[in-house]
């Protein structure tokens, strides 16, 4: 079968605070450490196993982004994957989810796939939009939230998490599956994996290789449109309060007023 | 050359059948040898012999003195005595053997000191013998249990000796009673003369008799020995002259990662020969096992298991090492397994389980007490390499420190950035800011993250500016030294740490290897320094270690102090003015592993608070090199402990049994180890822990207030 | 002119959705809301609508759309929107409408803004979204074309109103649903009975330390997560002296956990701790001690004694829970 894993390069969830720049309206990606999507990890993780179990699979990473992207993809390859695609083109900056789910679309109609792997959201934009558009662009069945899956002849199985428990949902092949984060274990690289995934296929593409137009993604493309950033309301650096006996009060406010309640 | 008194042989049949025979056994017992040394050889290099003198040294001490196995008196003189009378009884053996062909030994073949220094040792030896069996039989420690040679390999062993020395008492009264006292013995003096009445005859008969009874317990005994556990007999002396004479606590560096085949050892054959002979040389004592913190907790290691398993796992594989046994070595009796084709394990997960190798929290204590040098955890690391960097297989929780090690520079997610944050306020210069500073102060992940430890790093501070030392810390500059990394597995890792840290610090001139050539050259080193040696203290062991024994591997050479030895230092040369005795708590002092045993520091902090104590130290039930392990090193600090009791609380345990109020550490390992182990045994409002830099800067308190409350009043 | 709005209403037991309705209600606000319910119970669902704010309440009921995920309703919806064009779709961010959203605004290119916490029409009738970014961050978006777009909303970002004796239009939609569009079927739904706290999927954590004193005292913790709708967690300390089992703990070793709430109490918040929750979005602390390491991280930090502030918080979050 030929698997396919969607994965992004992220700027590092855990130690960097998520920003924006006032003037391009970008995430800020600059002087941050940058790593593949943690999220991501857990789901080349599932892919490699399914690979695994399934045998004379191969497993392919795609990715879009721009050129240092490619540490990300590294690290896909010495986990696992067996090739990685870069799709990096300077019309694609400021991509939204459809220009997004466009251009990943685009580059796997090329490459007929039995099945694409996607996480369910990305760790710094959180929309979880992209797998469903790139199944709708495909015209694909998608699998989403999985957290178990499997694969019966020409039809995909899944266990699909709900807030109660989970459903178990099947659909033909191809699929686009997505993975509930959490629900494998991410897999640390070997030396052989680090080594090898400087010898594994990678290819680069361009918007002209997929036959895009520029005005169908990037900023361009893009359907919706930031008119301001702003500030947050400052977190309130740590309000200590000594308790006088309406520390209850005070801390069902805090719930209330963050809608906790 | 004076023939004895009585052929034993009784003419050159018999003595043709004695040549036969002895030759066959020869034979058998070097085709065995033959194969446990062609292991050897098939082994990976490794250079032992640096340091000759010392090994020569050693080896007299070790071997001929018996000073390793002496540290356990009773089993310890019990084989002084059986070792001593062995080489002794050889020569007997030898004289009796010169007997088949007319002949005898020179000088003391029939010299009476001889024969009666022959039969007091014959005696010791019997003595021994009982404490061995009482020992084996009746008080049966624990750790004597060998799963590779059975529960009867050890009284084999003693029924052989036993009959060694029966068959040579026997010889002997016979051949006193024979020759009318002509061959003279002590024995044969004291039992001889009560057969004279049997008749010379019967006497010369019996003589034979028991001589080839000798002669066949003797061969019998030499050919069993290379497959049972007496093999050490004959490993032990060079597994002791080949002994570790490098840094005790360097790991041994895995070079060229680059192009490597494989990462660590998954196979037996994959280790070293000096590995591989610590094998051979393990007497199955179980003294290691006394003492490990995983074994003594429940935890699935045994570290003598260990290096039986490693021999187990190379003598299962001889055939895959060596090939194809040919028609000799098929006989059953040439080989040292027996030949059989038993199914063969894996050696990592299989005959050492994978459960195992995570309970080690490298503390060293085995190593320590092991009388033959045996070197336990280098091989525990190397099999974790492997499972790491080949199989990717560790405890899942590991993964994020690895991953935080390598993004972060620290092991949590926090963006190392921050790392100065703690010294906020307190007047720290950066060495980018003081490049001139004479002391770098290399604070550690612990020290700049950990709230606890935060408090440590800032005692530190004080005692620094009261003594009025130079010196500045890097911030964000220093990263993890990539010791969890390194224990846990990940060379890979270590490296990349370590070659950033090194170019972080030869780049202000710390490193003594360059400032030597720098100072040849223009007297200027790097960044524009001076060049001269200058020190780096630290109050994390494991930095500590692993900076001062473990960077030079990758070329980077420092002068590294642990805080507590600075601390002395700034004491005993008058720098830091201490009210003594100003501390009138009962505290006990618990030796980190990396700095007592690894690092032999076991004087200057119990100097420092002895000076500070009142009461002085009270020390624990083990301590100094017999310290137990907090249960924080080797990277166990990161992994969760699900079997058995806690290793942390077994300690503060151990502390609360000297009644101390106060657990003093020198790690910020053991600090949080204990912190939590007191919390588990609830023991907060009994038992404070401290660093010994909090006391002292609590004490420069004290004397800038003199009119404070006294801490413990 | 009133924008029109469409609100996707999920069933949940034969009930609107407590999601849907919130969503519902700000639609309401901000225009002509109308509500679209698909699946068996739809007819019984609809009627009741009108007075949660929709005027026009469009359905479908037919069991296909509780067997088959996704694609009928994106069928149906599209189709609708060949008939007509509303200003908006205003959805509630669940499992099943996310996946829906994706593949309508895939369809008819429609812009796509998620996670909302607020919006409203400027004085040129613009739409201004408002979505959080970061901890820092709070971006005003908007779909810069004439025609229909996509919002989904954060759950709970609205409140549930009453439109009293509003009465919804009810339109049957007569569809045929496609068969090439049941290829994502359910076979089976399995509600897993928790064992222990589900630590890793609480949205709140009430969790507790050494600060508690006494064994006996943890179920204050637990209580106070009941009421919270949330998972009761541990330290180290507490699970080493034995009062819990291990798969209470967080921290390094222990489970890592992301909650919006993190209630840590009698935590002082040793590192070890601190690893494994700082990632919470909100933090609340209580401890004795004002320089435990805990309220470093803690938005509120209250310095008392937890005895004598769990129950009377418990008591609080009832109270208020039942006037919501």
């Amino acid at each position: 079968m030929k698997i396919f894993v969607c994965v992004k390069q992220i700027p590092d969830p855990n130690t960097v605070e998520s920003k924006l720049d006032p003037a391009t309206k970008r995430l800020v990606r600059t002087g941050v450490s940058l790593v593949l999507d943690p999220g991501d990890e857990t789901t080349i993780a599932a892919a490699i196993k399914l690979r695994d179990s399934l045998g004379n699979s191969e497993l392919t990473a795609i990715s879009m982004g721009p050129a240092s992207a490619q540490e990300a993809l590294r690290r896909a390859l010495a986990m696992g994957v067996d090739r990685a695609i870069l799709i990096s083109d300077p019309a694609l900056a400021g991509s939204d989810v459809l220009g997004t789910a466009r251009t990943l679309a685009a580059a796997l109609k090329r490459e007929n796939p039995d099945l694409i792997f996607c996480s369910t959201e990305s760790t710094d934009g959180y929309t979880g939009m992209v797998p469903g558009a790139i199944a709708e662009f495909l015209g694909l069945p998608q699998l989403t939230f999985a957290r178990e899956i499997n694969v019966e002849g020409t039809k995909a199985v899944i266990k699909r998490v709900t807030q109660t428990g989970y459903e178990v949902v099947e659909s033909p092949l191809p699929a686009v599956v997505t993975i509930a984060s959490g629900s494998f274990e991410a897999i640390y690289p070997t030396m052989k994996g680090i080594m090898s995934a400087r010898k594994k296929p990678f290819s680069q593409l361009s918007l002209s290789d997929l036959g895009l137009d520029p005005s169908q993604v990037g900023e361009a493309g893009a359907r919706e449109q930031v008119l301001s950033i702003g500030k947050a309301e400052a977190r309130a650096a740590g309000q200590i309060i000594k308790d006088e006996g309406n520390a209850a009060e005070i801390i069902a406010d805090f719930l209330q007023r963050h809608q906790l309640l | 050359m004076a023939p004895p008194a009585i052929s034993p042989t009784g003419g050159w049949i018999g003595t043709t059948i004695f040549v036969v025979i002895f030759l066959a056994a020869l034979t058998v017992f070097g085709l065995r040898v033959g194969q446990l040394v062609t292991l050897l050889a098939k082994a990976r290099r490794e250079d032992r012999t640096d340091h000759l003198e010392e090994r020569i040294g050693d080896f007299l001490l070790v071997v001929l003195g018996q000073s390793g196995v002496l540290r356990d008196p009773i089993p310890g003189l019990a084989h002084f005595f059986t070792f001593w009378g062995f080489i002794i009884i050889q020569f007997g053996l030898l004289n009796l053997i010169l007997g088949a062909f007319n002949g005898s030994l020179l000088l003391i073949g029939h010299d009476h000191t001889f024969a009666a220094l022959l039969d007091l040792f014959v005696l010791f030896v019997l003595v021994s013998l009982i404490v061995f069996a009482v020992r084996r039989g009746i008080v049966r420690p624990r750790q004597l249990s060998s799963r590779l040679h059975g529960p009867w390999d050890g009284f084999i062993i003693l029924g052989l000796i036993f009959l060694v020395l029966l068959t040579l008492a026997l010889v002997e009264t016979f051949g006193f009673a024979a020759s009318h006292g002509e061959e003279w013995s002590l024995l044969g003096s004291w039992f001889g003369p009560s057969f004279y009445g049997l008749g010379t005859a019967t006497n010369v008969a019996l003589y034979r008799v028991f001589w080839w009874a000798h002669i066949l317990t003797v061969l019998s005994f030499l050919v069993y020995l290379p497959g049972s556990k007496h093999l050490h007999l004959m490993a032990t002396p060079f597994n002791v002259f080949f002994r570790n004479y490098g840094p005790r606590g360097a790991l041994p560096l895995l070079e060229n990662l680059e192009e490597r085949e494989d990462y660590g050892v998954s196979k037996a054959e994959q280790f070293t020969w000096k590995q591989l002979l610590d094998g051979y040389a393990c007497t199955e004592c179980g003294r290691c096992n006394t003492v490990c913190p995983a074994t003594n907790t429940g935890k699935p290691l045994l570290p003598k298991e260990i290096i039986l398993g490693v021999k187990e796992s190379l003598l299962d594989r001889r055939h895959e090492i060596v090939g194809e046994p040919n028609l000799f070595q098929k006989l059953p009796l040439a080989d040292v397994r027996g030949n059989g084709h038993e199914e063969i394990q894996p050696l990592v997960g299989g005959v050492i389980s994978k459960e195992a190798l995570w309970a080690c929290t490298t503390c060293g204590a085995c190593m320590e007490i092991c009388p033959v040098s045996i070197e336990h955890v280098p091989k525990i690391v190397d099999m974790r390499r492997s499972l790491v960097m080949e199989e990717s297989d560790f405890p899942p929780e590991v993964t994020s420190l690895f991953n935080n090690i390598e993004r972060n520079g620290n092991p949590w997610e926090i963006s190392n950035d921050r790392r100065a944050e703690w010294a906020a306020g307190l007047g720290v210069p950066l060495m980018a800011e003081n490049p001139e500073a004479e002391v770098l102060y290399w604070v550690g992940c612990m020290g700049s993250f950990d709230q606890r430890n935060r408090k440590v790093a800032t005692a530190l501070v004080k005692i620094l500016k009261a003594a009025g030392v130079n010196f500045a810390i890097l911030g964000p500059e220093e990263s993890c030294t990539g010791d969890p990394a390194r224990r846990i597995g990940n060379e890979y890792l270590w490296q990349m740490m370590a070659q950033q840290n090194i170019e972080v610090l030869n780049s202000y001139g710390f490193n003594t290897a360059q400032a030597e050539t720098a100072t040849a050259q223009h007297g200027h080193g790097h960044n524009g320094q001076t060049s001269r040696a200058r020190t780096i203290i630290t109050a994390c062991p494991h930095c500590f270690n692993t900076i001062k024994n473990e960077y030079p591997q990758l070329g980077g050479h420092y002068e590294v102090i642990h805080h507590s030895v600075f601390i002395d230092r700034l004491i005993s040369e008058g720098r830091l003015q201490l009210p003594s005795g100003f501390d009138h708590r009962k505290l006990t002092y618990h030796d980190p592993c990396y700095v007592g045993r690894y690092n032999g520091v076991y004087d200057e902090p119990r100097r420092v608070l002895a000076v500070l104590n009142s009461n002085g130290v009270t020390e624990m039930r083990r301590n100094r090199n017999r310290s137990f392990c907090c249960g924080g090193g080797g990277g166990r600090a990161w992994m969760e402990e699900r079997i058995g009791k806690r290793v942390n609380q077994t300690r503060v345990n151990e502390a609360l049994e000297t009644e101390a109020e106060v657990l003093a550490a020198a790690c910020p390992f053991c600090i949080m180890m204990f912190e939590d182990g007191v919390k588990g045994v609830e023991a907060e409002e009994r038992l404070q822990v401290e660093d010994i830099a909090e006391i002292v800067a609590r004490a420069l308190e004290e004397a800038a207030t003199p009119s404070a409350t006294r801490a413990g009043q | 002119m009133a924008k029109t709005i469409w609100v996707l209403v999920e069933i949940e037991d034969g009930r609107p959705a407590r999601s849907s309705l919130e969503v519902l209600s700000k639609a309401a606000h901000l225009g002509r809301a109308e509500a679209i319910v698909l699946g068996s119970a739809a007819a019984t669902v609809a009627p009741s609508l009108g007075e949660f704010g929709a005027e026009k309440v469009y359905v479908h009921a037919d069991p296909t759309y509780d067997t088959y995920l996704t694609l009928p309703a994106v069928d149906t919806l599209s189709d609708l929107l060949q008939r007509q064009q509303p200003d908006l779709l205003l959805f509630p961010t669940t499992y099943d409408v996310r996946d829906i959203a994706a593949r309508l605004s895939a369809r008819h290119n429609l812009g796509l803004i998620t996670d909302a916490t607020d919006l409203r029409y400027d004085e040129s009738e613009r739409l201004e979204v408002t979505v959080p970014w970061g901890g820092e961050n709070v971006v005003v978006a908007t779909h810069p074309y004439q025609g229909t777009g996509i919002v989904l909303a954060r759950p709970k970002a609205f409140s549930v109103e009453r439109f009293e004796g509003r009465q919804a239009e009810i339109e049957q939609l007569s569809v045929t649903l496609r068969p090439e569009s049941q290829q994502m079927k359910i076979l089976d739904r399995v509600e897993v009975q928790s064992e222990g706290p589900a630590l890793e999927d609480a949205s709140i954590i009430v969790s507790g330390g050494r600060g508690l004193g006494k064994p006996e005292n943890y179920r204050l913790v637990e209580e106070l997560a009941t009421v919270l709708g949330g998972a009761p967690g541990a330290t180290r300390a507490i699970v080493d002296a034995g009062w819990l089992p291990y798969s209470y703990q967080i921290g390094q070793t222990g489970k890592t956990v992301k909650p919006t709430l993190y209630i840590a109490c009698g935590i002082s918040g040793a590192i070890q701790h601190l690893a494994g929750m700082k990632g919470s979005k909100y933090i609340v602390a209580i401890n004795k001690d004002e320089h435990a390491p805990i309220f470093s991280v803690a938005d509120l930090g209250i310095v008392g004694d937890v005895l004598t502030v769990l129950p009377q918080l418990i008591e609080e979050v009832k109270r208020r829970k039942a006037q919501l």
